[in-house]
């Protein structure tokens, strides 16, 4: 793909990825075919922010690690009261990089599979 | 760390923290209205899943229907808490990762809409009925 058009997509997604997943994803980006680039945009990314407002807002029912498609943890979390709490509370600082982590996953499933 | 042996590590401390916290309440003579729940403490209202130690102690005293009263979900932790710690053990031991592979199943089975609306709605149905109790 058009180098250009992949550093605009890296720009305006930025927050969407972890800063040490960007190089990569650039390079592989940079290999795949031009036609994928509509798909690439209407991915639907899930946003860090969210789900940290989600867990800060509703940890306890563990509705963020459903959001993100944990959902066996998500039960877990959930017959648990939170984790005992503890882990509503670790959650809060780990949920916006397992979004992170999410998304790449998405992309790689989606639209880098077959490149 | 893998994602196996996060997986572990998080279903072991979980079990364990559950069996440590059983065993503290049932030596403590239980003052009641005390709780750690943080939903129930912020709100005011009990979370889905409060009660659950209370009716975990009425089933080891035997008490079943009393037990199925106060939280049904007390035996879905009971259940757990034996079934769980075992299982871990099991796999640690044979080094396999029969739970892993079971876990993965499990969550495939839980994204079908046949099994988590009815599993949605049986949730807040109980959550409800807490409320309603005032546990």
């Amino acid at each position: 793909m058009d180098s250009s058009k992949v550093d605009m997509y890296i720009m305006a997604n930025a927050k969407f990825f972890e800063g040490h997943q960007i190089p990569a994803l650039r390079d592989r980006l940079l290999k795949m075919d031009d036609s994928k680039f509509i798909l690439l945009q209407t991915l639907n990314l899930k946003d860090p922010t969210t789900i940290l407002i989600v867990s800060l807002l509703a940890g306890p029912l563990a509705i963020d690690r459903f959001m993100l498609g944990d959902t066996g943890l998500g039960v877990a979390k959930l017959l648990t009261c939170g984790g005992f709490m503890v882990w509503t509370i670790v959650d809060y600082f780990l949920v916006m990089g397992r979004a992170r982590e999410v998304n790449l996953e998405i992309i790689n499933n989606s639209v880098l599979l077959n490149t | 760390m893998s994602k196996q042996v996060k997986l572990y590590f998080i279903f072991f401390a979980l079990s364990l923290t559950g069996i440590a916290w059983l065993l503290f309440e049932q030596m403590t003579p239980h003052a009641a209205g005390t709780s750690l729940c943080l939903f129930k403490l912020a709100t005011g209202i009990p979370c889905p899943s409060c009660g659950t130690t209370s009716s975990l102690i009425l089933v080891l005293r035997g008490e079943f229907a009393n037990a199925f009263l106060v939280n049904p979900l007390g035996y879905v932790a009971g259940l757990a808490l034996v079934v769980f710690p075992l299982w871990l053990l099991r796999d640690l031991l044979m080094k396999e990762i029969s739970f892993f592979k079971a876990y993965t199943s499990a969550e495939q089975l839980l994204r079908k809409k046949v099994i988590f609306i009815p599993g949605i709605l049986i949730i807040l149905f109980n959550w409800y009925w807490s409320i309603v109790k005032m546990i």
